[in-house]
C-alpha cells in the first residue's frame, strides 16, 4: 500500500505535459472501443478531405492575392488580405466548432500544477481547430506566394505572418474564453443570442440593402455605393490602422525604406498578441484558482413553497389539468411541456427558428423573378426547415443526465420521442404557416399546387430527418451544454449523416420542381412528392416501433454520454 | 503541533447566496475529521475550497501550516481528494487512469505501476484491467477514486461522502485502509450521511449548518455539551453521533402532522 511520504523534489513539466499528451491520447483511442466508435472513425476519415478542401481555398484565395499584389506593386492590398484572413479567422471559429474534448480540461487543476503549465496545456487544447488552421495556413501561403512574387521581401513577409498569426489564435481564443464565461448563465446566453441574432440580421440588411438580389444596379447606383462604401472605409480606417493587419501590411510596405519601423511595427502586432495571451491567461488564472464556471452553483434562492399536503390530489389533479393540451394524452403532454420549456430557455434553437423567418423578411421582395413564379415559397420553406434539420440527430442532447428518468419512468422511450417529434414536427407547421405569411406579404401569395407540393415535401423531410434523427440520436447521443459555443454539440457522424441527407431531400424537391417546370406540368409534384411523404411515413412508423429495443441495447452508452460531467 | 488544517473567516458566495459563511474550522495532524451537515449545508463547498478547487470569497486556508493560495502547487502534492462526483476520466481503464494520476504527481513510472498494482489489488479492482472505468459499477468508481487519491500517499485526504454507494465489503476495506493511514500519521477529513460510520471512525466532528459553523470539537466534547443540555434526563445511555447532529441542527428528524404526506401509502 501506499507509503505516506513528503516528496519536495520539483515535478518536471515535460512529465506532466507528457501525461497529459497521454491522457488525450487515450481518451481518444479508447473512444473508439465504445459502440459507434467505429461510425464515428469513418466520419472522421471522410470529413478529413472536405476539412482540407476548406483550407485549400483560403489558402490558395489569400496566396494568389498576395502573389498578385506583390508582383503589380500594390503591396498596400496586402493589408486588405491580413484583415480578410483574419476576419475569416473570426467567422470559421464561430461557425465551424472543433471537435469537443473527451474531458473538461479545468479538472485539471485538481493535480499539482503550476499555472503557467496549466496555461499552456489550455492553451495546447484546441489549438488544432479548424479557424487556426485555416488563418495560420492562409497567412504562412500568402508570405509564401509573397516570397515568391518578390524574393527581396521573403523575410519580411515571413517576419510579419509568423506573429500575425499568434496574434490572431491568442485573440480568437481569449474571445471564446471570455464568451463562455459569460455565457455561464441563462441570462447572458439570451443577451448574448439578441446580440448575434441582430448583428446577423443587420449584416444582411445592409448586404440586401447594397447589392439589391435579382436588380441590375445603374452606373449612378453602383458609384453611390462605392461612394458609401469608401466613407465607411474612411471612417474606420483611422482605428484599423493601428490594428494587427494593417500593421502587418505597413511593415511589409515600408521594409525598403525603413527596416527599423517594420521592426518596430512588428514588435506591434507582438505586443496585440502578448495582450491577448494576457487577457487569456488572466480568464485562465480564474479558472485556476477554482472559479466555479457553472450556473448551477448559483443556488437558487429560496422561494415560499407551496405546503403541499395541504392541497388535496384532486386540487393538484385540476391544477395541473388546467395547463395541458387538451388533445394529447397526459404523458405526451407533459413531454411536450418539457420540449416548450427547453426551447423556450435555449436561444440557440430561437434562434434556429426565427433567424430563417427574418432573413426571408427582408430577402422575399427582392427575389424578383423567383418570387413572380411562385417557387420563392418552396425555396423559403426549405431554407427555414433544413436550418433546424441538424437538432433532429441529437434530440436527447439537452436532456443530459434527465435522460435516466425516461429509463426510470413507466414510459416506454418510444414514447419520449414520438413526443419530441411532434413537438419539432409543430414547430415546422408553425414555421410552415409563418412563411406562408411572410412570402404572402413580401410578394404575392404562391400558387395553390405549389403550396400543397412545398407541404407534401416539408412532410417527406421532416419524416426522413426524424426516422434518421431518432436512431443517431440514440445510437450516438451527444450531451449538448448552451453555455459552450465553443465547443461541437453533435456527433462527427451524426453531422455528415445530417449533411449527406438535407442535400438529397433538397435535390429531391429541387429536381421534382424542375421537372414539373420543364414539362409544364405544375400538379406534378404533388404526386411525386405525396408519394414519398408516404413511404418516409411507413418508414417513420417502422423505426419509431424500434425505438425502445434499439434505447434498451444502447443504454448504458447513451446514459454514459449525456451524464458525463462536460 | 501545526494543525493540518486551519481557517479563518472563509466565506464563499456564489452571487448574493453564501454558501460558506465565516467558517473557522481547525483539524489537528493525524486527526479522523468528521464534517457533517444537511443536505445543501456547504460541505462539499468547504472541501473544494480546502483543496484549492474553489477559490473562496474571503478568509483565509492553512493547510500543514502554510498558506494555501500561496502554495497550492505544493499543497496539493500533500493531499489526496476523492470529490463529491468523483472526476474520473471515464474512458480510460483503471490502470491508465492510476498511470495518468501517478505522473501528474511527479511518480516515477516504475513507482507508479508498482503502487497502481497494490492499489488495484487491494481495491479487488485487478480483474477489471480491461474495463473502462465508465463500464464499472458506482463503487468500484468510487474505489478507483481513491485510489487514485492515495497513489502519491498523501499526508491529508479529503473525502466527499466516501461510502455512498458502496457495499458493505467494500465499506470494510476502505474502513481499513483509512485506519491504516491514521495510524502511520495521516489526517483524514470526511464528509458523510451516515453517521454510525462517522461515529465509529471520527475521533473529532463539525457540524455545519446554512453555511455556518454551528459545532466542532472531539466526540466526547460534543456528547458531554448535548446531554449536559438535553439528553441526560436519565444518564444511563451515552448520546448517538445522530442524536448530537439532529440536537446541534435544532431538529428531531421527525415530520410535523401537518407536513405528512397523508396521501403516501
Amino acid at each position: 500500500m501506499a507509503r505516506v511520504e513528503r516528496d519536495s523534489a520539483p515535478i518536471p513539466a515535460s512529465k506532466q505535459f507528457a501525461a497529459v499528451a497521454w491522457l488525450r491520447w487515450r481518451l481518444f483511442a479508447n473512444g473508439f472501443r465504445r459502440k459507434g466508435g467505429t461510425g464515428e472513425l469513418v466520419a472522421r476519415i471522410i470529413v478529413f478531405p472536405i476539412g482540407t478542401l476548406f483550407v485549400v481555398g483560403p489558402v490558395a484565395g489569400a496566396s494568389v492575392s498576395a502573389y498578385f499584389a506583390t508582383s503589380t506593386g500594390h503591396l498596400d492590398i496586402l493589408t486588405g488580405i491580413f484583415w480578410g484572413i483574419f476576419v475569416l479567422q473570426v467567422l470559421v471559429s464561430i461557425n465551424i466548432s472543433p471537435p469537443g474534448l473527451s474531458f473538461d480540461p479545468e479538472s485539471l487543476i485538481r493535480y499539482p500544477l503550476a499555472f503557467p503549465r496549466y496555461l499552456t496545456i489550455r492553451l495546447f487544447l484546441g489549438l488544432l481547430s479548424p479557424s487556426t488552421i485555416i488563418g495560420t495556413c492562409a497567412l504562412l501561403g500568402a508570405a509564401a506566394a509573397i516570397a515568391f512574387a518578390n524574393p527581396s521581401l521573403a523575410g519580411i513577409a515571413f517576419a510579419v505572418a509568423i506573429p500575425l498569426a499568434l496574434c490572431n489564435m491568442f485573440f480568437v481564443r481569449m474571445v471564446f474564453a471570455w464568451v463562455d464565461r459569460w455565457l455561464s448563465t441563462r441570462r447572458a446566453r439570451e443577451i448574448f443570442t439578441v446580440l448575434i441574432f441582430a448583428f446577423s440580421l443587420g449584416v444582411q440588411y445592409v448586404n440586401a440593402t447594397f447589392n439589391g438580389f435579382g436588380r441590375h444596379s445603374n452606373h449612378a447606383e453602383r458609384k453611390a455605393k462605392i461612394d458609401s462604401l469608401l466613407h465607411v472605409y474612411h471612417l474606420i480606417e483611422p482605428y484599423a490602422r493601428v490594428l494587427p493587419p494593417s500593421l502587418a501590411g505597413l511593415a511589409i510596405r515600408r521594409v525598403h525604406t525603413s527596416a527599423a519601423i517594420s521592426v518596430a511595427l512588428i514588435g506591434g502586432i507582438l505586443l496585440f498578441a502578448a495582450l491577448f495571451l494576457g487577457i487569456f491567461a488572466w480568464r485562465m488564472h480564474r479558472e485556476y484558482r477554482g472559479e466555479s464556471l457553472s450556473e448551477a452553483a448559483r443556488i437558487p434562492k429560496q422561494t415560499a413553497r407551496v405546503a403541499h399536503a395541504n392541497r388535496s390530489p384532486i386540487a393538484i389533479e385540476a391544477g395541473s389539468r388546467t395547463s395541458r393540451p387538451a388533445v394529447l394524452s397526459p404523458v405526451l403532454a407533459a413531454l411536450f411541456e418539457k420540449e416548450w420549456i427547453y426551447v423556450r430557455r435555449n436561444p440557440a434553437q430561437f434562434y434556429g427558428f426565427i433567424a430563417p423567418l427574418a432573413m426571408l423578411f427582408i430577402f422575399a421582395g427582392r427575389l424578383g423573378s423567383l418570387a413572380k413564379t411562385g417557387y420563392i415559397f418552396p425555396a423559403a420553406v426549405a431554407y427555414s426547415v433544413l436550418g433546424l434539420a441538424a437538432l433532429a440527430y441529437n434530440i436527447l442532447g439537452l436532456d443530459a443526465n434527465g435522460v435516466q428518468f425516461y429509463f426510470m419512468a413507466p414510459i416506454p422511450m418510444r414514447t419520449v420521442i414520438l413526443a419530441k417529434n411532434l413537438f419539432s414536427f409543430s414547430i415546422t407547421a408553425l414555421q410552415l404557416v409563418l412563411v406562408y405569411a411572410v412570402v404572402s406579404f413580401s410578394s404575392q401569395p404562391p400558387p395553390l399546387l405549389i403550396v400543397i407540393a412545398s407541404v407534401c415535401w416539408v412532410v417527406l423531410a421532416c419524416l426522413v430527418n426524424a426516422t434518421v434523427g431518432n436512431m443517431r440520436s440514440i445510437i450516438a447521443p451527444k450531451k449538448m451544454d448552451p453555455s459552450k459555443i465553443s465547443r461541437k454539440q453533435t456527433s462527427q457522424l451524426s453531422g455528415l449523416i445530417c449533411i449527406g441527407i438535407i442535400l438529397a431531400l433538397g435535390s429531391v424537391g429541387a429536381g421534382t420542381f424542375a421537372l414539373s417546370r420543364i414539362a409544364s406540368l405544375p400538379w406534378l409534384p404533388i404526386p411525386i412528392l405525396g408519394a414519398l411523404a408516404l413511404g418516409a411515413f411507413a418508414l417513420y412508423i417502422t423505426g419509431l416501433n424500434k425505438v425502445d429495443s434499439l434505447a434498451l441495447n444502447n443504454r448504458e452508452a447513451l446514459v454514459e454520454e449525456l451524464s458525463k460531467a462536460s | 503541533m501545526t494543525p493540518a488544517v486551519h481557517t479563518t473567516s472563509l466565506t464563499r458566495r456564489f452571487g448574493d447566496f453564501t454558501a460558506v459563511n465565516n467558517v473557522n474550522l481547525t483539524v489537528a495532524s493525524g486527526q479522523f475529521f468528521g464534517f457533517l451537515g444537511p443536505n445543501g449545508a456547504g460541505k462539499s463547498t468547504t472541501i473544494k475550497m480546502l483543496t484549492g478547487l474553489l477559490a473562496p470569497t474571503s478568509g483565509s486556508i492553512e493547510v500543514l501550516g502554510e498558506d494555501l493560495t500561496a502554495n497550492t502547487v505544493d499543497l496539493k502534492r500533500q493531499i489526496g481528494v476523492v470529490p463529491e462526483g468523483l472526476a474520473l476520466f471515464g474512458r480510460l481503464t483503471a490502470p491508465e487512469y492510476l498511470r495518468f494520476v501517478g505522473r501528474m504527481y511527479g511518480l516515477d513510472d516504475i513507482t507508479t505501476a508498482q503502487r497502481s498494482e497494490e492499489l488495484l489489488d487491494f481495491m479487488s479492482l485487478a480483474s477489471e484491467n480491461k474495463k473502462l472505468i465508465t463500464d464499472f459499477s458506482h463503487g468500484m468508481q468510487k474505489k478507483l477514486a481513491l485510489a487514485a487519491a492515495v497513489i502519491h500517499g498523501p499526508k491529508i485526504l479529503f473525502l466527499d461522502e466516501p461510502f455512498e454507494g458502496v457495499d458493505a465489503i467494500a465499506a470494510g476495506t476502505l474502513k481499513a485502509m483509512l485506519q491504516g493511514m491514521i495510524a502511520r500519521g495521516a489526517t483524514i477529513f470526511l464528509t458523510s450521511h451516515v453517521l454510525e460510520i462517522v461515529e465509529r471512525l471520527c475521533t473529532h466532528v463539525a457540524i455545519i449548518q446554512k453555511g455556518t459553523l454551528v459545532a466542532q470539537g472531539s466526540l466526547e466534547e460534543l456528547r458531554a455539551g448535548v446531554e449536559a443540555q438535553h439528553l441526560d434526563a436519565q444518564g444511563t445511555q451515552k448520546a448517538t453521533l445522530e442524536e448530537i447532529f439532529l440536537n446541534v441542527l435544532g431538529t428531531t428528524g421527525t415530520p410535523a402532522p401537518e407536513q405528512e404526506l397523508s396521501w403516501l401509502g
